[in-house]
């Protein structure tokens, strides 16, 4: 059984309509983060307390909400967490918030543990006004960690990138390299753009997302290189656009079976994961789009591009045209 | 040909027998993160200048004997900093000496003239950095004791972050969080000084201060705050006990701690309180006199500390007493506590999401590829039984970022089946019989497969050396995920197709 025929398409053609897609997507979510005021960040990166209660029976957010006004945390995010016969409710209050309040009852910020403004609330809560307390978990994260770990979680995602740069720079040849590379950061970009267009938060497990992203957005861009790399020997006649091309429709059914399949896994994670695993499983869904998208739209066409640019032999009149602007999407 | 068949089925059929007695069973194998299973993750910084301080007055102290015995003129020596000290008005004509006993007792320390007379003795930063890291260890040792003591099982305590001074302490399945952070920050400093004076409610009221006293606040029987004036080298610390624990005072039936001593601080106590019979011996907890009791006679090996205790808090003292005292005092910077309903919930979703996907994933290749999908389907799940076999053996923690590298794992698994099954598809299109198609089509994905999983192994090579927590258990699950899949895309799959095949003489259609 076969999904697909012979697909003849000339994805090459459609490159700027492609780097337009990608832009538009890019400049939406730019705009969207200034609007915004910047990412947003879970608790894991932000100094700040977290609280989540679960309650014997479904509270009421009001009067949730109302227990933790009396505290002095007026500013507090409160909502109900996952489906709602979990009888769930998160409570958050940024750092300032914390200080804010403390002054308002005389101590010094410092003076307080970290663990005071869980304290408080959790001991308010005990008292039964929002219904019974069951079980309950806290976040508190101090100032030096949460930048800490961003750092960290960056220079390692930075230095994996360089690592894989070298790899297939070694085993492909250089461009293959910028190629996928700069399709990874291209992935990695406009999935930021949807986790802020979505309105997600950056959690350390979102980071981990990203770098399945990453690794998944890869695969996807060597299985058409190698398909390149074997067409040039068979095919030594042909410029290096139609090899592309070839490569890329030769290798299009697995491309669609392969995502197609991964993206039911993380499709039942993102549908059933529950409220813990959502924004992980949105950005593991959004990458499975984007990586496969990218291989074809991005990582192909630089490799092209890079070479008609060097004066390869392989460029044709049609790629060494003047550059035309970006088309509007 | 068909003896190299059976010798590599009698090889698989090992190795899933030996995964399956690694793993089994899965509950008491595979070992869950906090986030999966509830508990408390705490991270922490030592004050190591604390421990930098500690040395410095020591120095101060032992050197000033030192210069003494040796009848060596100086004025004083004055603590300007930590690990800083200046001797005033030296008598320079003994400079040898005093560099001979430099460079004997205290080679970590630097002495150099200031002018006047007055010489600089400092802790070289070298070894500043030595005694700060001697902290933390001892400090890990310490926590570790402690947590011990409370029954955690299998709990995590490393270094963490790359200040060097931070400590994170997890401790799975353990739900009370204040009495878990009571106990691990309890610097539990036990000191048995001789009183000279007091109790008094003010400072003011008491003889004036020489430098071998010090007063030290105390919680007075009647609960306000006052002080003793007590010698200011101990008489027994924490480290002479051998053993503490909880009891109660018949007399007046109150909770006390009961402790006694080593050989060495037995022989040094009973001297110590046969000397000073009649009079008050400070019990002296964290700075703070806990109480001031009467010696009534000499005392052997055995004690008991009387103070306003409850019931917890002298169990959770002795405990402390036991575990010995911390070399500095911490600060909490991070707390993360997960309900254990909360965990198992998330477990349960999670595990649930998942293998919903599985099974939509491993039915549509058998709908799609037919018997050959079979095929794949074994490899799959081979590669997901090398991966579980693998945390169990390695003792690996499975948390939500491992879960992401199960799923990249099988994402990629299931890839490489693909690219196997489309590479033979085409081959056979272009006419090429069976046989030939699948030995063709292994051959030429071979590199596609490596490659791509090489890549992803540096990838997850660099993200295991640098990243942290979470990011290290996706980095670990990745790279056994995707050393497996090369293992199973490429010979357990092979190795089927050839035993299926083997039997027949001509293969004239394959079911893909």
């Amino acid at each position: 059984m076969d999904i697909l025929g012979d697909t003849r398409i000339d994805w090459i053609k459609y490159r700027w309509w492609f780097a337009g897609i990608s832009l538009a997507l890019l400049v939406a979510g730019v705009f969207d983060v200034i609007r915004k005021d910047g990412l947003r960040y879970g608790i894991d990166f932000s100094e700040g307390t977290m609280v989540v209660a679960k309650f014997a029976e479904t509270p009421e957010i009001d009067e949730v909400r109302a227990v933790v006004n009396d505290l002095g945390y007026g500013s507090a995010v409160i909502q109900s967490y996952d489906r709602p016969e979990m009888n769930q409710v998160m409570i958050r209050v940024e750092k300032a918030a914390e200080d804010e309040t403390a002054g308002a009852a005389g101590q010094q910020p410092t003076e307080a543990g970290i663990d005071e403004t869980a304290n408080r609330i959790l001991a308010a809560l005990r008292g039964g006004a929002a219904g019974e307390l069951v079980s309950s978990s806290t976040e508190i994260v101090g100032p030096v960690v949460g930048e800490e770990l961003r750092r960290r979680a960056r220079n390692a995602t930075l230095m994996a990138l360089f690592a894989m740069l070298i790899y297939i720079g070694f085993r492909f040849e250089p461009v293959y390299g910028v190629g996928a590379t700069v399709a990874v950061i291209h992935d990695v970009l406009v999935t930021l753009a949807l986790v802020s267009l979505f309105n997600y938060e950056i959690s350390l497990n979102v980071i981990a997302a990203f770098m399945t992203l990453v690794g998944y957005s890869v695969n996807d861009t060597i299985v058409i290189f190698d398909r390149v790399r074997e067409n040039r020997h068979i095919h030594r006649r042909l410029d290096l656009g139609a090899i592309v091309n070839l490569s890329i429709n030769q290798t299009l059914r697995r491309t669609v079976l392969t995502s197609g399949l991964t993206l039911l896994a993380v499709g039942a994670l993102l549908t059933w994961g529950g409220e813990v695993l959502r924004a992980f499983s949105f950005v593991l869904v959004a990458g499975v789009f984007v990586g496969t998208y990218s291989s074809i739209a991005i990582a192909s066409p630089i490799v092209l591009w890079w070479r008609s640019v060097r004066g390869g032999t392989a460029a044709t009149a049609e790629q060494q045209r003047p550059q035309a602007p970006p088309v509007r999407a | 040909m068909a003896r190299r068949l059976r010798l590599k089925g009698v090889l698989l059929l090992l190795l899933v027998a030996g995964l399956v007695y690694v793993v089994n069973p899965p509950r008491d194998t595979i070992v869950l993160g906090l986030d999966l299973q509830g508990g408390i993750h705490l991270v922490m910084r030592v004050h190591t200048e604390d421990a930098v301080r500690v040395l410095t007055d020591e120095t101060a102290e032992q050197f000033a004997e030192n210069l003494d015995t040796q009848e060596i003129d100086f004025a004083d020596i004055e603590t300007e900093g930590l690990g800083q000290l200046t001797i005033l008005n030296l008598d320079e004509s003994r400079l040898r000496e005093v560099r001979d006993t430099v460079a004997f007792s205290w080679p970590g320390w630097d002495l150099r003239s200031v002018g006047g007379g007055d010489w600089a003795f400092n802790l070289r930063p070298s070894e500043e950095i030595v005694v700060r890291e001697q902290t933390v260890t001892q400090a890990m040792e310490t926590i570790r004791r402690r947590v011990d003591e409370l029954g955690v099982a299998e709990p995590v305590i490393t270094t963490h972050g790359n200040t060097g001074d931070q400590i994170l302490v997890q401790l799975p399945g353990y739900e009370d969080v204040a009495r878990a952070k009571e106990i691990i920050q309890a610097t539990a400093q036990l000191e048995l000084r001789l009183v000279q004076a007091g109790p008094a409610l003010d400072e003011a009221a008491l003889p004036p201060l020489n430098s071998s006293l010090e007063n030290i606040p105390a919680e007075l029987p009647t609960g306000a705050i006052g002080y003793y004036q007590v010698n200011r080298v101990a008489a027994i610390t924490g480290r002479d006990l051998r053993n503490a624990r909880q009891a109660i005072d018949f007399q007046t039936n109150t909770p006390n701690v009961e402790f006694s001593l080593h050989a060495e601080g037995a022989s040094r106590f009973r001297d110590f309180t046969g000397a000073n019979v009649g009079r008050q011996m400070a019990i002296v907890l964290d700075d703070l006199v806990v109480s001031a009791p009467v010696i009534q006679s000499p005392i052997y090996d055995q004690g008991q500390i009387v103070g306003n205790f409850t019931v917890d808090e002298a169990v959770d003292l002795a405990l402390v007493l036991r575990a010995g005292a911390l070399p500095a005092s911490l600060e909490y910077q991070e707390e993360r506590t997960v309900g254990p309903s909360l965990g198992a919930d998330s477990i349960r979703s999670g595990v649930t999401a998942s293998l919903a996907g599985l099974a939509g994933v491993l039915l549509f290749i058998i709908f799609y590829y037919r018997l050959s999908g079979m095929n794949a389907v074994v490899a799959l799940l081979l590669n997901l039984l090398i991966l579980v076999g693998a945390m169990a053996y390695f003792a690996a923690t499975l948390t939500l970022p491992g879960i992401a590298g199960v799923i990249l794992t099988i994402g990629m698994g299931v890839d490489a089946n693909v690219l196997i099954f489309e590479r033979i598809k085409e081959e056979m299109r272009t006419g090429k019989p069976p046989r030939t198609a699948i030995s063709v089509g292994f051959s030429r994905v071979f590199w596609t497969i490596v490659d791509a999983n090489m890549t992803s192994l540096v990838a997850a090579a660099i993200l295991f050396q640098f990243g942290t927590g979470p990011v290290q258990g996706f980095a670990v699950t990745l790279s056994i995920g995707l050393v497996s899949n090369v293992f199973t895309a490429m010979f357990v799959s092979r190795y089927i197709f050839d035993l299926v095949l083997s039997g027949r003489r001509q293969v004239a259609a394959l079911s893909i």
